[in-house]
């Protein structure tokens, strides 16, 4: 409670800085609801209603955030020509694509348009559905927002954009004055003006995917339009996908700021933004272990999970913040395992049929090699490959004689389910591949068909194969395995082959390289 | 996991693939060295008539199983020159006078004869003769390789325009098991190809004798 009051006093006393730095060097006020504020040095908040943008002043030029609408737009540029009558817009950089945030932009003739990669495709695809983002709908699907549906303060900002006029508006009239953006980048972009610098920085896809903040280090300050309930206390995703949150806590909390101001007016301090992602990260790495671990979201809602963050406003929300952390955690895991194994080859009928004498097959000592992916607790894909000895055959009849080492190397690309933690079944494709090597003897026949013949034959047959295997957790990253994986060979078989069916088992660890939680 | 280490693991993982999947036989084909030498009837034929001219082809078996055709480099020769006579390279021979002589064969050092008798085309009957019957469709055909049957029947000429039928009280035999085996059956004697190599089928009956010499090709 006591670090929430220390939170509002600071941010307090942060809002009234600005106001009183506002209120002592205003640029221009042409209505009553369009304000300009300077934030800190050359960086100004222009203001219309509880729209917020912002903009820098160089030497070179201005900066501007985003142009809000047309109005505004033209509005704040009669002020810079008041204001700054030298100096022209080079950059309109557009946080997302947004007819409320992204209008009017090509008010400013000749700067130099920039947003996300993922900008102008989500605008074009904008452009033919009706927004998801303001509170209203076409509810008589007469593909237009006729007056009866523009209520409420969202009815009233889609009202904005009716042009003509008529109390109606059309998709044309939504998004007739967003410009596309000229420069794209696709994860962070350096602009440098007049020896000033900012930073352009995709938070991923949290509101729409080309997502931008925008980073001022010279004055600490960073710019996010529509961010994450971030100041909501206790914290709660609400609807927001956690993945989508984190991803912008990921993507903000390490720039190195002071103040971060959000699109309309209201501001958050680094150090809010480091403790919340810091307890939602040790919220999310304990739920991910415990669902490794095969645990429920009850038992983790019982548990003394982030318990050293008792008292603090976050906490209250905890049982709320485990379930929605759980029910979209992703769970990503390599691992790859070593078996030392046998491999037994059941002898094929057609390899000895028509001989006097013939033995072939049998148990060989092998290798086994598998890495895989996990995809959550309960599912992988893996590949597998077997290194087994070489076998051996012979086999007689009176005119004919043959003798061969032949080593078979199998591979498998696997599916493996895991319905409990210490056991796990596999299948999928497999391939074999054979070399051969031997001499065989031919008698009563003519050279070159009669007499001994080196023989060396390589093939490959695909196949299919299914395993078992049994796994005890020795430490966090190791765990002792036993697998037990069969091999079938599909189609005709090589001359050389004595085997179509292969059972491998064996005993061996698995070690986890990588874990990612999403 | 950095790019390196990542690199590192599938180096090691491939590593036994390259290694590990060829097979390792020890022991090299010896050099195969000829053991024995056979010589081949071109064509099947019982005792020689004089006038009559023949062939012959020559196989040696070599140490390792195979067979290997040397009739154009081996030294053919007769055993009497004034019986039988090489008249055609490199191993036709024509039959000059009745007798008996050997047609011998030597290639490197190794050598094989075959006993043959000439008799005069205007003989003093009663005789034995051995006669290759057509078991089926076509002219009768003496087997040639492994596995191939045929049918023989023997019988005395009293004189030039009169036989009787001896087959199933003739006594025969073969002069080689492994080559051919000849057993009476029902009416007819059943000749059955074995193995390669060259035998003369013998039948006897009240003292006279016939013979029907042919070789099975390898």
């Amino acid at each position: 409670m006591m670090r929430a009051q220390v939170i509002l006093v600071i941010s307090i006393a942060t809002l009234g800085v600005f106001a009183a730095t506002v209120g002592a060097q205003p640029i221009a006020a042409a209505a009553p609801d369009r304000e300009i504020r300077q934030i800190s040095g050359d960086l100004y908040d222009a203001r219309e209603g509880q729209q917020h943008t912002i903009f820098l002043v160089t030497p070179a030029g201005i900066i501007m955030g985003d142009p809000l609408n047309v109005a505004f737009a033209q509005w704040l540029n009669d002020r810079f020509a008041e204001r700054f009558p030298n100096l022209a817009v080079r950059y309109v950089l557009l946080t997302h694509h947004h007819f409320d945030r992204a209008d009017g932009g090509g008010v400013f003739t000749n700067a130099e348009r920039v947003g996300h990669e993922a900008y102008n495709r989500a605008l074009s695809n904008a452009r033919s559905e009706w927004p998801s983002f303001v509170g209203v709908q076409d509810r008589n699907d007469n593909r237009r927002f006729d007056s009866a549906e523009l209520q409420g303060p969202d009815g009233a900002l889609v009202l904005s954009r009716d042009r003509n006029g008529d109390g109606i508006v059309t998709l044309d009239e939504l998004w007739r004055f967003v410009v596309s953006a000229r420069t794209t980048y696709h994860r962070r972009l350096t602009i440098a003006l007049g020896g000033k610098q900012l930073e352009l920085v995709h938070p991923g896809e949290w509101h729409s995917p080309d997502m931008t903040v925008l980073f001022f280090p010279n004055e600490r300050v960073l710019f996010a339009v529509d961010p994450p309930p971030l100041q909501t206390l206790p914290f709660s995703f609400g609807t927001a996908k956690p993945r989508q949150v984190y991803d912008w806590l990921h993507a903000v909390a390490p720039l190195d700021f002071d103040t971060l101001m959000f699109g309309d007016g209201t501001t958050m301090r680094h150090s809010d933004v480091n403790a919340l992602t810091g307890y939602l990260d040790e919220i999310r790495t304990e739920v991910a272990d415990r669902y490794e671990d095969g645990q429920s979201v009850e038992e983790i809602q019982a548990s003394a999970l982030g318990e050293n963050y008792v008292g603090t406003p976050h906490y209250r929300g905890r049982q709320q913040q485990i379930a929605d952390i759980y029910r979209t955690v992703q769970l990503r895991r390599v691992t790859v395992s070593g078996a030392g194994t046998g491999n037994y080859s059941r002898v094929h009928s057609s390899f000895c049929s028509s001989y006097q004498s013939c033995t072939a097959g049998g148990v060989v000592p092998a290798g086994t090699a598998d890495l895989s992916l996990w995809l959550g607790r309960r599912l992988a894909v893996g590949a597998t490959v077997v290194l087994p000895a070489q076998t051996w055959s012979t086999r007689r009849q009176p005119l004919h004689e043959e003798e061969l080492a032949l080593r078979q190397t199998r591979g498998a690309l696997l599916l493996r389910i895991v319905p409990t933690n210490v056991f796990a079944l596999s299948l999928g494709p497999s391939v074999t591949y054979g070399d051969a090597e031997g001499i065989d003897i031919v008698r009563g026949r003519l050279v070159p068909v009669g007499g001994q013949h080196r023989i060396h034959e390589r093939a490959y047959r695909f196949g299919l194969s299914f395993g078992a295997e049994a796994r005890v957790p020795l430490t966090e990253k190791l765990t002792l395995v036993a697998p037990v994986q069969t091999f079938h060979v599909f189609g005709t078989l090589p001359e050389s082959w004595p085997n179509r069916l292969d059972v491998v088992a064996g005993v061996g660890v698995s070690v986890r390289l990588v874990r990612h939680v999403n | 996991m950095s790019r390196e280490r990542l690199t590192t693991i599938v180096r090691l993982l491939a590593l036994p693939l390259v290694c590990g999947c060829n097979a390792s036989y020890p022991f090299q084909p010896s050099n195969p060295v000829p053991t024995t030498l056979q010589i081949h009837y071109q064509n099947p034929m019982g005792p020689a008539l004089v006038g009559q001219s023949f062939g012959f082809n020559a196989y040696v078996v070599n140490s390792d199983g195979g067979i290997q055709d040397v009739t154009t480099t081996a030294t053919w020769m007769s055993s009497n020159t004034n019986v039988i006579r090489l008249t055609a390279t490199p191993s036709g021979f024509t039959a000059i006078a009745p007798g008996l002589a050997d047609v011998s064969a030597t290639y490197r050092g190794i050598s094989n004869a075959l006993p043959l008798t000439v008799m005069e085309a205007d003989r003093q009957f009663p005789i034995l003769v051995i006669n290759l019957v057509n078991s089926g469709f076509g002219p009768p055909t003496p087997p040639r390789v492994v596995g191939q049957t045929a049918y023989l029947s023997a019988a005395i000429r009293i004189n030039a325009t009169q036989s009787q039928s001896v087959t199933t009280q003739a006594t025969w035999s073969s002069s080689d098991p492994r080559v051919m085996t000849v057993l009476p059956e029902g009416q007819l004697a059943t000749l059955r190809a074995i193995g390669a190599g060259t035998a003369v089928i013998t039948a006897s009956f009240n003292g006279l004798t016939a013979t029907y010499g042919l070789s099975i090709q390898p």
